[in-house]
């Protein structure tokens, strides 16, 4: 009992840590399109720093699960919980690392802005954020419908992408001088980023999932 | 309690029994035996009537014999030889001048003893006595002795025993039953009162050393029941507080689990589950409250900061660290507060006065910017065309005119915020202040070909001069934004409370994505437009202040191109004491 207690204590820690990585990787997609959309570098280069502490607490993590692994030797469902863990900060690292890139690539664009061309950015990023609030609440919660409804929610961020392609082809064949072409591709790159980071949410979900099943992407692993 | 009792008693009981039943039977052999002995004494007399010297004594030895069943016969001459014998041969027998009755019977005349016989083996009871010739007549029974006696009592006795145990046993169930009961009572009273329910009587309790108990613990009961009452009250009071008070609360350990959390608190952030006894986290995932609680814990910084929610609500945060026993398994006894005071509107209203002065400052500079220029080129004397520089005049008069409008606007609109007075209140007959207005406007119209017409009748209790600038904002409104041979439609219609205002018109009409801002200060839908026309941007504005000032609704309804019409609904109500 006191083993286990030992154990269910020890997970709520890792738990608080991912919650507070996630919330790290959120505020970091935020202030990233914040930064973007009020071309503040102050504001991107915020981001850019900030990067580094997703970075220690990936670091955190991992030793924390290693350890628990090697201490604890957990079976079966509590091994499930940690390498399902040891799988999502690769992904929320990765979260962190795209919003870095955006913040990077709003360092560079100035001038008028044509972020009102394409205002699905912000949605998008919107739906990304809370996609990957909703993916580390259900590792926390061990919600299985929530990940599902997460992962559903992957083909909005995709239309939304499409539709600032469109946006983007539609702007460029407007375009005249040399320097748009530059930032429409800029601002591709900035949606592909989110398009991303969802991915990455989804990931999230599917590992969340195997914890839950035991299965990944209706493979039988554990 | 009740076994033992129970055991107790039979212990007692049984103790008694065997004791009496022992005792009793014992005493009942001893009396059997003097009977026999009584018995055996009155049968020799009898014999001894019978005897006569010189008598055929074996005849007489068995005829006795025969005559008393069961009674051993014998004569023995005074010096022990044995003359007859009911059963056994005189010639074998031995001596019986040692024998103990024989001895004593030679003494006192009567002798008895108790012995094994020798000659037949078994237990017997001798009498004997001395006849008149000087034999001795002697007569046996078997007789097994006392405890042999009571022996053969023994299976009535223990029947006896056992009735007596049955009727004892389920006395004293009833008795230990009896006894225990109060305690029983009272011990169920004391379990009902550890669940929480103080209202224990105890009846039917008759010892007086239990009612003692009782009436403490009763007392006691009462006491806790006060208490318990007390707490609860103010645990209540402190809930009710806590859970109705806008401001959320937090209060944590130092571990950062959350102790006491409030609904404000779990409403701001969105929260349904129950997150009492886990980490903050759980309710708050900001990173800068995560760190503000880490310093405020570590170092006892306080901190207070906004934060806006992800519903866009803006909330000051304030976190202080406090210290308290009551914290618990914290070995420093420290924890952290943290409050949540939603400052959206502080906020949004700071951020509208700011927008305020800085959009007034630049309408009134345009006027002042162009003054000056028309005023410093007059002044250089360069043109020196009179028609011109009359234009540059009026063109001057013309500015500060609409400067002098829009610092009138300006001033109604914080007389407006400020909140109106009562005492400027008269009954105001609205359809001659907008015949007034319309009068006033016969110009303008005039000049596009606008008819306007005014129907209905109805009138309330109000500021004249506000009722006046209401009027005249809509009119002219109508008027200004119509287009060539519009109309313009006022309308008062008279409720029993309410009296209703609708000016409507055949103007430009407001395009839909403008309508929901028109009522903001210095908002036009074209802004070339309206400074053509001389509007401050200031006028649906005071319309709307005053509109909510006197508690009344404003609505609009518009079609780009085709008209506008709004209506204004307003109380008639009449102040209390004003004549």
């Amino acid at each position: 009992m006191g083993a286990r207690s030992n154990f269910d204590n020890e997970l709520e820690q890792l738990n608080v840590e991912l919650i507070k990585m996630g919330a790290l990787v959120e505020e970091a997609i935020k202030n990233s399109i914040a930064a973007f959309k009020n071309q503040d570098p102050e504001g991107a280069k915020a981001v850019i720093q900030d990067d580094r502490a997703v970075d220690d607490i990936e670091k955190t993590i991992e030793s924390r699960c290693l350890s628990l692994l090697l201490r604890q030797q957990p079976v079966a469902r509590d091994l499930r919980a940690i390498s399902t863990a040891l799988k999502m900060i690769t992904d929320m690292e990765r979260i962190g690392d795209n919003a870095a890139d955006i913040a990077e690539l709003s360092l560079r664009i100035t001038g008028e802005h044509i972020y009102t061309m394409v205002e699905h950015i912000p949605n998008m990023a919107s739906v990304a954020i809370s996609m990957v609030h909703d993916s580390i609440s259900s590792f926390v919660h061990n919600d299985l419908d929530l990940a599902h409804k997460t992962i559903q929610r992957d083909d909005e961020v995709d239309s939304l992408f499409n539709k600032v392609k469109q946006e983007l082809i539609v702007f460029l064949k407007r375009a005249n001088d040399d320097e748009d072409p530059d930032r429409a591709i800029d601002f591709l790159m900035i949606a592909k980023y989110l398009e991303r980071i969802a991915d990455h949410a989804v990931n999230i979900c599917e590992w969340v999932e195997f914890y839950k099943t035991g299965e990944h992407k209706h493979t039988r692993i554990l | 309690m009740r076994k033992a009792i129970f055991t107790k008693f039979l212990i007692v009981i049984l103790t008694a029994l065997v004791l009496a039943s022992g005792i009793s039977s014992f005493l009942y052999a001893d009396s059997a035996k003097q009977q026999t002995r009584q018995d055996m004494l009155r049968l020799i007399q009898v014999m001894a009537v019978q005897y006569q010297s010189g008598m055929d004594l074996d005849a007489f030895s068995e005829e006795c014999a025969q005559s008393a069943q069961g009674v051993r016969v014998t004569v023995v001459a005074p010096d022990g030889r044995v003359l007859a014998d009911s059963e056994a041969d005189p010639a074998q027998m031995e001596n019986h001048k040692e024998r103990e009755e024989i001895q004593m019977a030679l003494e006192t005349g009567t002798g008895i003893s108790q012995r094994n016989s020798a000659t037949l083996g078994q237990g017997l009871l001798y009498v004997a006595i001395r006849l008149d010739d000087g034999n001795l007549l002697r007569i046996a029974q078997e007789y097994d002795g006392v405890l042999v006696g009571a022996a053969k009592q023994l299976p009535a006795l223990l029947v006896a025993v056992a009735a007596s145990l049955l009727i004892a046993l389920l006395l004293a169930r009833r008795f230990s039953d009896q006894v225990v009961k109060p305690l029983n009572q009272v011990a169920d009273g004391l379990d009902q009162m550890k669940q929480g329910d103080y209202q224990v009587e105890f009846d039917g309790i008759r010892y007086e050393e239990l009612d003692r108990i009782v009436q403490r613990i009763q007392a006691l009961s009462r006491e806790i029941q006060t208490s318990a009452a007390k707490l609860d009250n103010e645990r209540e009071k402190v809930d009710f507080i806590l859970d109705n008070m806008e401001e959320g609360l937090i209060l944590l350990d130092e571990k950062q689990d959350i102790l006491t959390v409030n609904h404000s608190a779990k409403a701001f952030f969105d929260c349904q589950e129950d997150v009492v006894g886990k980490h903050l986290i759980h309710l708050v995932s900001n990173t800068k409250v995560g760190q503000a609680v880490a310093d405020a814990i570590t170092g006892g910084k306080s901190s207070i900061f906004d934060l806006t929610l992800s519903d866009n609500r803006i909330v000051s945060i304030h976190i202080t660290q406090v210290t308290g026993d009551f914290i618990r398994d914290a070995h420093q006894n420290v924890g952290v507060i943290i409050l949540i005071i939603d400052v959206t509107s502080d906020r949004t209203s700071y951020q509208l006065r700011q927008d305020f002065f800085s959009n007034a400052s630049h309408e009134l500079k345009t006027p002042i910017t162009s003054i000056q220029g028309f005023a410093e080129i007059l002044e250089a004397g360069i043109i020196n065309d009179p028609a011109k520089q009359q234009e540059y005049l009026s063109r001057i008069i013309a500015e500060s005119k609409r400067m002098a409008n829009l610092i009138n606007d300006i001033l109604m609109i914080s007389r407006l915020e400020a909140g109106i007075r009562d005492e400027e209140y008269a009954y105001v007959e609205l359809s001659e202040v907008c015949r007034e207005v319309v009068e006033n406007m016969a110009p303008q119209a005039a000049a596009q070909n606008i008819q306007i017409e005014v129907e209905g009748k109805a009138g309330l209790w109000a500021s004249r001069d506000q009722m006046h600038e209401l009027a005249a904002n809509l009119i002219s409104n109508a008027v200004k934004y119509n287009k060539q041979n519009g109309w313009v439609k006022i309308k008062l219609t008279d409720m029993p409370t309410k009296l209703k205002l609708k000016v409507s018109d055949t103007g430009i009409g407001i395009p839909s994505e403008s309508q929901g801002r028109i009522f903001e200060r210095f908002y036009r839908v074209d802004k070339g437009r309206s400074r053509r026309i001389g509007g401050t941007g200031l006028g649906l504005s005071i319309v709307k202040h005053i509109v909510n000032a006197y508690g009344g609704e404003i609505t609009l309804k518009s079609i780009e191109n085709e008209g506008t019409s709004i209506s204004v609904i307003l109380p008639k109500k009449k102040p209390q004491g004003s004549a």
